[in-house]
């Protein structure tokens, strides 16, 4: 085909039976004009190299599952077009601040201890039958929590938040911004709950604003944002604790 | 993945401490900002520190202020001056429109009934404040 061109892709490996440390291996691939750096890694690991490992799964933006440093970016890698990087090399990582376990595939283990400390989900103080029907919600309430729910829990704002890769102790962008969500949600009842894990020193309070979290978030749910938004309302609740130690807490 | 720590050998890449600087290969200009208003807080800290001493002077008579006032003129302490003013303004600025991030469009916490009050009125009340309490402290410190 005319409009194939080929591009450097060098790869950080890493086979822990082999290696020590992680090694750079690079390979040629012709591409066309629509693909992703996903795509040139399935075309290596198909045809030219099968011992290459990642992650990968719905191709379209939605599962979260390719994360990874391209050229020093935490970015999806079904959503960055080798166009354009063409003709410079790129560089493909497993995303930073997380131990590799093979080649560009990291341990998520702490990510996921982190977000099931938040509890995201509805919690209930007490659940109503179900003959009573659902929950409802108006447009506005929904509108208050809806852009925190678009997360796909993809690690990039871990990646690029340089607090959680100084002090692992932090909850984190994602998961703040999860807990917040339910938070945020009229048919939720579960703040109390989640306060001593996002209130906490290692929850809001240890982010110093980066803001890079937001900036390299694939779908814009603006983890800053839910950070801040939390640090009013925790420090407007304790004041009001204070003032009003009577009042409602929540 | 959900990993057996015991026996799973994995490598975890050490942090650069120029990760501001340059973040593998590559300037990463928040980064960088970031660090300078960390930075800011040293020198707001040693003006602070500057003028404790200035109006610990002032209990030692109007001589010792008067001489302290002098060794301010000099090159290096108003190049310090303008540096710690440059700092303060940059930190101020950026502090105060984080403000706005409370107050994101249609989700805000400012609310009138069910509006969310836009998020330009909170950065114009967070400066226009700042301004007034500016200009206060300056007219007070030029007239009294």
């Amino acid at each position: 085909m005319s409009d194939l061109r080929t591009i450097k892709i060098t790869v950080l490996r890493y086979r822990p039976e082999e290696e020590d440390a992680p090694t750079e291996q690079t390979y040629e691939v012709e591409f066309r004009d629509d693909w992703v750096v996903l795509d040139a890694l399935n075309h290596i690991k198909d045809h030219i190299d099968g011992t290459l490992s990642f992650r990968w799964s719905c191709r379209m933006g939605v599962c979260g599952s390719c994360g990874m440093m391209v050229n020093g970016e935490p970015k999806l890698t079904c959503a960055a077009m080798l166009r354009d990087y063409y003709p410079n090399e790129v560089l493909v990582e497993p995303l930073v601040n997380f131990p590799i376990v093979r080649d560009l595939v990291t341990d998520m283990t702490d990510f996921m201890d982190k977000l099931k400390a938040v509890k995201p989900w509805i919690i209930r103080e007490e659940e109503k039958p179900v003959s009573e029907g659902e929950y409802l919600q108006t447009p506005d309430q929904l509108k208050d929590y809806k852009q925190f729910s678009q997360c796909i829990n993809c690690m990039l704002c871990y990646a690029a938040c340089p607090v959680y890769g100084l002090e692992h102790d932090f909850v984190g962008p994602a998961a703040i911004a999860l807990g917040h969500r339910y938070n945020l949600d009229s048919r939720d009842e579960g703040n109390q709950q989640r306060q001593h894990v996002i209130a906490s020193k290692e929850g809001i309070w240890e982010c110093t604003y980066v803001g890079e979290c937001s900036v390299v978030c694939p779908k814009h749910v603006d983890p800053a944002e839910a950070i801040q938004q939390t640090k009013v309302a925790t420090t407007t609740n304790r004041f009001k604790s204070l003032v009003m130690p009577w009042g409602n807490k929540t | 993945m959900m990993l057996d720590s015991e026996t799973t050998k994995t490598y975890t890449r050490p942090i650069s401490k120029a990760w501001w600087l340059r973040d593998r290969g590559h300037f990463n200009r928040r980064y960088f900002m970031f660090l300078l208003r960390e930075l800011t807080s040293v020198f707001v800290a040693l003006y602070v520190v500057l003028f404790i001493y200035e109006i610990f002077l002032l209990t030692k008579g109007p001589d010792a202020h008067a001489t302290f006032r002098e060794s301010m003129n000099s090159g290096p302490w108003i190049a310090f001056h303008v540096i710690a003013l440059l700092f303060a303004l940059y930190h101020s600025w950026t502090w105060l429109g984080l403000t706005t991030k409370m107050q994101a469009a249609g989700r805000g916490l400012v609310k009138i009934g069910t509006k969310t009050l836009p998020p330009i009125f909170i950065a114009l009340g967070s400066y226009g404040a700042w301004i007034v309490a500016t200009c206060v402290i300056a007219y007070l410190f030029l007239t009294l």
